[in-house]
């Protein structure tokens, strides 16, 4: 075998090796769902001074709710509420419920109202009863909005390339105080409810 | 930044990548000539692109006629990477041009890494591109796997014909999606698939 062809293998082995180590291992840097902040690793809300990003824009023709009596955001009004753009197959969209669900259960509901907004991706994910046996299935047990036009999908997201999973934390006056797109941020996300929840 | 590569290895496999693995792969297995020259050029122009659309630098969608228009390119660069009389240069920018258009109709697994790139994007592109530049590698690492592979082995002359046929119907196909932006559907069923 002539030079270049066995260092192409070489890198053909070398390259695949990295491939199979973080498809089949865990690869250096485990997947997390909630995790913790190290102590020393900063954060980047000061819990005091988070900042007003927006008003909230209202959800508009929608195609229904799920779970709840609602069927605007001003039910919500005099609360924190954090809104999660969200699809029932989108494996990053899973990954954050964990970490909704504490927060869901570390409040009460007159405190803090999680809605997300179910905007699907593809076509079977279209079908309310399928977004509701799902709910069911990921222990989402919050308001589903359902904006299957994707209509609020888009305008929220201000005519950029839109995203899922996008969480968004609205203060009690309808002001947008923390925005992300994918997972992560977790502790960030708590801390910014906490920050919001001392105000009220 | 070896977080967003490496997020990005751990997503080869899901339908969400596909949008730029398969073109990648594709576009090397055409290449007769220069396959690593030509995994890189479709590496840079899928990061390219895909930057501009994180930093809000170009629309988010393509228009049907743009669309159209791309799809036609692609066809074009697809034929120019296994053509014989084709220059370098001409490869590197077909190759190129394909991963431009895989990025253009990609929509992205959001994981933590990506997820701050994509956040951070619009109000700072040139911190977001470094980051993105790694992510883009993770995901175009079976392509150049793909290109020291055609380097490292001697095929007949049977199995690069078939490559090259195989290679131009994945072009088509994707030429195909694009101008009938039927690209979700696709998707779509691949993760009925893998639920």
């Amino acid at each position: 075998m002539s030079a270049p062809r066995a260092l192409a293998l070489f890198a053909l082995i070398v390259v695949g090796a990295v491939i199979v180590w973080v498809q089949v291992g865990e690869g250096p840097f485990p997947r997390t769902e909630g995790r913790p902040l190290e102590p020393s690793e900063p954060t980047r809300i000061e819990a005091a001074g988070l900042p007003v990003l927006r008003p909230a824009p209202d959800l508009v023709e929608l195609d229904g709710w799920l779970q709840t009596e609602a069927d605007s955001l001003d039910d919500f009004e005099g609360k924190v509420l954090v809104l999660q753009f969200w699809t029932f197959s989108c494996r990053n969209c899973k990954a954050t419920i964990p970490n909704l669900k504490e927060i869901y259960s570390a409040y009460g509901r007159d405190q803090v109202e999680i809605v997300g907004v179910h905007a699907p991706e593809f076509s079977f994910e279209e079908d309310p009863d399928a977004v509701l046996e799902a709910a069911v299935d990921l222990g989402v047990t919050w308001p589903v909005a359902l904006d299957t036009a994707k209509r609020n999908f888009h305008s929220w997201q201000e005519g950029r390339t839109a995203y899922w999973p996008r969480t968004y934390v609205i203060d009690a006056v309808g002001q947008i105080r923390f925005d992300h797109i994918g997972e992560g941020k977790y502790e960030e996300l708590r801390e910014a409810v906490a920050a919001l929840v001392a105000e009220l | 930044m070896i977080a967003a590569f490496l997020e990005a290895v751990s997503e080869l496999a899901l339908p969400c990548s596909l949008a730029l693995v398969v073109p990648g792969v594709a576009a090397t297995l055409a290449a007769r000539f220069d396959p690593l020259a030509v995994s890189l050029s479709v590496l840079g122009g899928s990061a390219t692109i895909g930057w501009l659309r994180i930093t809000d630098q170009i629309p988010p969608r393509l228009s049907t006629w743009a669309a159209v228009g791309v799809g036609v390119l692609v066809v074009v660069s697809f034929g120019a990477l296994f053509g014989r009389s084709v220059r370098p240069a001409q490869r590197v920018t077909a190759g190129a041009v394909v991963g431009g258009a895989a990025a253009a109709i990609w929509t992205p697994c959001v994981g933590e890494e990506l997820g701050a790139i994509l956040t951070d994007g619009p109000l700072d592109p040139l911190a977001v591109l470094l980051p993105f530049l790694a992510f883009s590698t993770g995901i175009g690492l079976v392509a150049i796997a793909v290109a020291f592979a055609r380097a490292a082995l001697e095929l007949p002359e049977r199995v690069e014909r078939a490559l090259s046929a195989l290679s131009l119907g994945v072009g088509f196909l994707i030429a195909l999606l694009l101008a009938t932006g039927a690209y979700s559907e696709v998707v779509g069923r691949l993760v009925i698939w893998s639920l």
